[in-house]
């Protein structure tokens, strides 16, 4: 019996999923205009791998794999296209981008791996434990992984929402 | 909990995601929609072999029969010390023509 049978019973797994997904997407992408069309294409993989699914497995796990597989290469596609883009650079300066959110930029600043990681214990509130089992990777990984994010959270605190509310309010 | 902490927590928290309500119909659409068939690699290896081959056979037929002697030719009714012979006319050069007799 496979876990979802038709398009309409996998609709209330997707009410369940899609916006924390969605959020995933976004801290590791750092920004929010990908970040649907990547937790729409998780949720159409895992739909259409679902008679390869043990029945009895949690189907989250797989959905959170495939979604940080998709953000990986669209990161490492937005790469080479600035890389490609560097050779056609105009002289003249453009026009400065604009201002993105500020848990964005500080999601941006971290390694890919670290950002899945910080976001499942920040976002999730899952554990070291947990968060391995998701990812598929050892628990003392993410312990490492985590105190890293901790160091550099500590380091740019200043570039927070409520930190810079505070200093404009001062 | 480090006050930092809370301030990631809070603002993932507020992030304005998209509602499932506004996203379901495409999505609905997307899963039924057949998934794009990769090509088969094996499948077309093999069409890749079976088209060299012909081919390869095809020019084999083709032109074997109008290859010319390049290098010599064997010339018929030869006879040596009265017996039946043969013998192979070879021109290794402009100016040289070689005859071997058996």
């Amino acid at each position: 019996m496979a876990l979802f049978p038709d398009a309409d019973s996998f609709r209330p797994f997707v009410e369940e999923n899609f916006t924390r997904l969605a959020s995933f997407a976004q801290s590791i992408l750092g920004n929010s205009f990908e970040a649907e069309d990547i937790a729409q294409e998780a949720l159409i993989l895992l739909y259409r791998s679902r008679l390869r699914l043990a029945s009895d497995a949690s189907p989250q796990p797989f959905l959170y794999r495939i979604a940080q597989r998709l953000c990986f290469s669209r990161l490492r596609r937005d790469a080479r296209r600035r890389a490609l883009a560097v050779l056609h650079m105009p002289l003249v300066p453009r026009e400065s981008p604009p201002i993105a959110d500020p848990v964005d930029s500080w999601f941006r600043g971290l390694p890919r791996r670290q950002r899945a990681i910080a976001h499942l214990y920040f976002a999730e509130n899952h554990d070291a434990g947990e968060i391995a089992m998701i990812l598929g990777i050892s628990a003392s990984t993410v312990r490492v992984q985590l105190a890293r994010v901790r160091s550099r959270l500590k380091a740019t605190h200043s570039t927070l929402p409520n930190s810079e509310r505070c200093s404009h309010a001062s | 909990m480090l006050p930092e902490e809370e301030e990631i927590r809070r603002a993932l928290s507020e992030r304005r995601i998209p509602s499932v309500e506004r996203v379901w119909p495409t999505l609905r659409e997307r899963l039924d929609a057949r998934a794009p068939r990769r090509p088969n690699v094996r499948t077309w290896m093999a069409v890749a072999v079976f088209l060299v081959l012909a081919v390869t056979a095809f020019r084999d037929l083709r032109f074997s029969r109008r290859r010319l002697p390049v290098a010599g030719f064997v010339v018929a009714n030869v006879r040596s010390f009265d017996r039946p012979a043969e013998a192979l006319v070879l021109q290794p050069d402009a100016r040289t023509l070689m005859v071997i007799v058996r």
